[in-house]
């Protein structure tokens, strides 16, 4: 019976050390308006030479060698908000910053975040006029190596920034194979402690700022048949505030999920047709990978889809739909769509699936390797191949080198997006 | 060693409190008459030329980090055994196994008793190992090294023993493959670290029990390889001990 006791306490201590720990995250710089203060946007001349892969002369200890630097906007009717991203090649570190000039000196000012760990800060830096600022303002840049430096300073958590980084200017980005960077979840896991939750509209529109070039969102069923994006099968505290519901989201209306859920980081839970209006009209993605969950109908994905095709012409966007085929269950339901084979699809099955279906994309998974053999006949035919989901980096690195793949579906978009551009 | 810290606040100090708690009341749980028994984690070696072997389950919760929506709580068998070498000196060996990842480890001790207390000190060699074949989604393969140097107390309170153990945990070398892309890794670094309190005391005859459980912080777990973690954090393990010792 003593022993009992000792057990059951030992028992409580194991429960009460699994509690559920919540890790801060250093959320957009308040200070930034201070430090752009009365500065002028960026021409896009100046935009475009300022790309590129740096040298990392100062900092390179914890930020790697090298940074590949990348403009992204997000657009708001006729207005368009740029961003400059560094993509870093340690513990998949990144920065977001915004920019401003005044005169010939470029000012920058944002947060920088590791993927791989629970660091985050923020970030200050210049271009001053001697030091490449008079260049980048010319009417038309000339850039070779060496002739920007970007001085900046970092601050780890909530501190002050004070210690020093030096960005020099290397060479232009790599632009030799095309590759699709995919973001999961419309660009990263709510677990690697984004500022925004996974599958929400503000991760889309934040998902270039990552390094995405397309998307891959999870669409899954309301009670009343509303296709929203929700990864998980059941509601729970990974992924939404505290509420007061339980189960599967499919046990409640859309209605009654609008009123009581909102995810990790306040957001509204999007339907669908939200997700795509952003990544069409406000985002320069390229394509949307649909993750179709088992409870979701393919015939409502399929009129969606056929719908936000047409906008996408009308709207002259270079903008791709693929309805993803995880499962025979999903096949089946896709070919009983009349013409099937000309319905635009990605296929995680076999080669021969995706050649019965006519899928524009065979995606496997990572876990089988590069698969040159197979990757090759799918080219053959006219089709590309992506891979899931691969956040490794050794990994990652050794895919991009020794691999064929045309896309990547991952978590650390900025990771795939360092190795793709220092080429 | 600030990210320990910070894994380890809120409701989780509370947890804590309750397993300090749970090592001072038992003392006033157990009986009074000492006996000597048979041990597997307490830090006293086998007789001489003899072997002390133990057979039980262990089961690892990995964190949520990794698993998500999943709460994976896969049991390993054990297989612990000690060989006398000394009066202070033994030799121990173990095997955990689920069939597609396996480890095994191989080290010395050192003991020493001072009446009703005992103290320990350990270095472990182990080589992990596993494999994940499924056709058309897996083709994956790992494996790698681990040392672990340790120090374990003991408190004999005669017909149980208390057991508290600090493990060190080096990753040495691990290497990973997936179709035929091999990737290896030469860390030889400090990864993590676990504390364990565990008691044993007769179960039935001649058998006694071990009961513990493992509160390990480390980047990696061997037996999540094949989640191809890319945290860089120090995560949270609990792992429930049971034993049998033959």
């Amino acid at each position: 019976m003593r022993s009992l006791v000792a057990v059951a306490l030992l028992l409580a201590a194991l429960v009460s050390l699994s509690c559920r720990k919540d890790t801060p995250v250093v959320g957009p710089d308040s200070t930034a308006s201070l430090f752009l203060g009365d500065t002028k946007p960026f021409k896009p001349a100046t935009r475009a030479a300022m790309e590129g892969v740096y040298r990392v002369v100062q900092g390179q200890d914890f930020f790697g060698d090298l940074v590949a630097l990348k403009w992204s906007g997000v657009a708001n009717g006729v207005d368009t908000t740029f961003y400059l991203s560094g993509f870093f090649g340690r513990d998949a570190a990144y920065f977001v910053l915004s920019t401003g000039s005044l005169d010939s000196t470029l000012f920058f000012s944002g947060q920088w975040r590791k993927l791989m760990t629970t660091e985050s800060g923020l970030f200050h830096g210049v271009v001053l006029s001697h030091a490449g600022g008079r260049q980048l303002m010319n009417p038309s840049p000339v850039i070779g190596k060496d002739s920007i430096t970007i001085s900046g300073t970092w601050g780890n958590g909530e501190e002050n920034p004070t210690k020093y980084i030096v960005l020099q200017y290397d060479r232009p980005l790599y632009r030799g194979k095309d590759l699709e960077i995919i973001g999961h979840r419309g660009g990263g896991r709510t677990s690697d402690l984004l500022p925004v939750s996974e599958n929400s509209v503000e991760i889309i529109e934040y998902a270039e700022r990552l390094g995405c070039t397309a998307i891959e969102i999870d669409v899954r069923p309301t009670k009343d048949g509303v296709p929203v994006l929700y990864h998980d099968n059941t509601l729970n505290l990974r992924l939404v505030q505290k509420n007061g519901l339980m189960g599967k989201m499919e046990d409640y209306t859309y209605d009654q999920l609008q009123g009581l859920i909102r995810l990790i980081h306040g957001e509204r839970l999007p339907t669908f047709r939200e997700a795509l209006d952003v990544a069409l009209y406000r985002t320069q993605i390229r394509m949307v990978y649909i993750d179709t969950k088992p409870t979701m109908p393919v015939q409502s994905l399929y009129e969606i889809q056929q719908e936000y095709i047409q906008k996408a012409t009308a709207a002259g966007r270079r903008f791709e739909l693929l309805i993803g085929l995880p499962s025979d269950e999903k096949v089946a339901e896709f070919k009983a769509i009349p013409n099937y084979t000309q319905v635009p699809s990605l296929c995680e099955l076999t080669v021969d699936e995706t050649r019965a279906l006519n899928s524009r994309v065979w995606c496997p998974r990572f876990t089988q390797g590069t698969q040159n053999d197979l990757v090759a006949q799918v080219h053959a035919e006219g089709r590309r191949a992506f891979v899931w989901t691969l956040d490794s980096p050794p990994y990652i690195n050794e895919f991009l080198t020794n691999g064929n793949f045309d896309g990547i579906l991952t978590n650390y978009a900025s990771m795939v997006a360092y190795y793709h551009y220092v080429r | 060693m600030s990210h320990v810290f910070s894994i380890l606040r809120g409701k989780q100090w509370r947890g804590l409190l309750v397993l300090v708690m749970s090592i001072l009341l038992l003392p006033s749980l157990a009986w009074t008459q000492q006996a000597n028994f048979p041990s597997i984690y307490y830090p006293s070696p086998p007789p001489e030329q003899q072997f002390q072997v133990s057979v039980g389950l262990i089961q690892i919760t990995p964190p949520k980090e990794l698993t998500e929506e999943v709460w994976v709580r896969a049991p390993a068998f054990d297989l612990h055994a000690l060989y006398g070498l000394s009066p202070h000196w033994s030799l121990d060996g173990r095997a955990l196994s689920q069939v597609i990842q396996n480890h095994f480890s191989v080290g010395a001790r050192w003991n020493h008793s001072f009446g009703d207390f005992a103290v320990g000190a350990g270095y472990d060699v182990a080589y992990w190992f596993g494999f994940l074949e499924v056709v058309d989604a897996f083709d994956s393969k790992a494996h790698g090294w681990f040392n672990y140097p340790s120090v374990t107390v003991g408190y004999n309170l005669g017909k149980v023993r208390l057991i508290g153990k600090a493990e060190a945990i080096l990753d040495l070398y691990h290497a990973s493959s997936v179709g035929e892309n091999e990737i290896a890794t030469d860390k030889n670094k400090l990864v993590g670290g676990s504390f364990m309190v565990a008691m044993e005391q007769t179960f039935w005859k001649q058998t006694q029990l071990t009961l513990g459980f493992r509160a390990t912080l480390t980047k990696f777990h061997w037996m999540t390889w094949a989640l191809f973690s890319t945290f860089n954090q120090y995560l949270f393990y609990p792992e429930i001990i049971i034993g049998f010792i033959l």
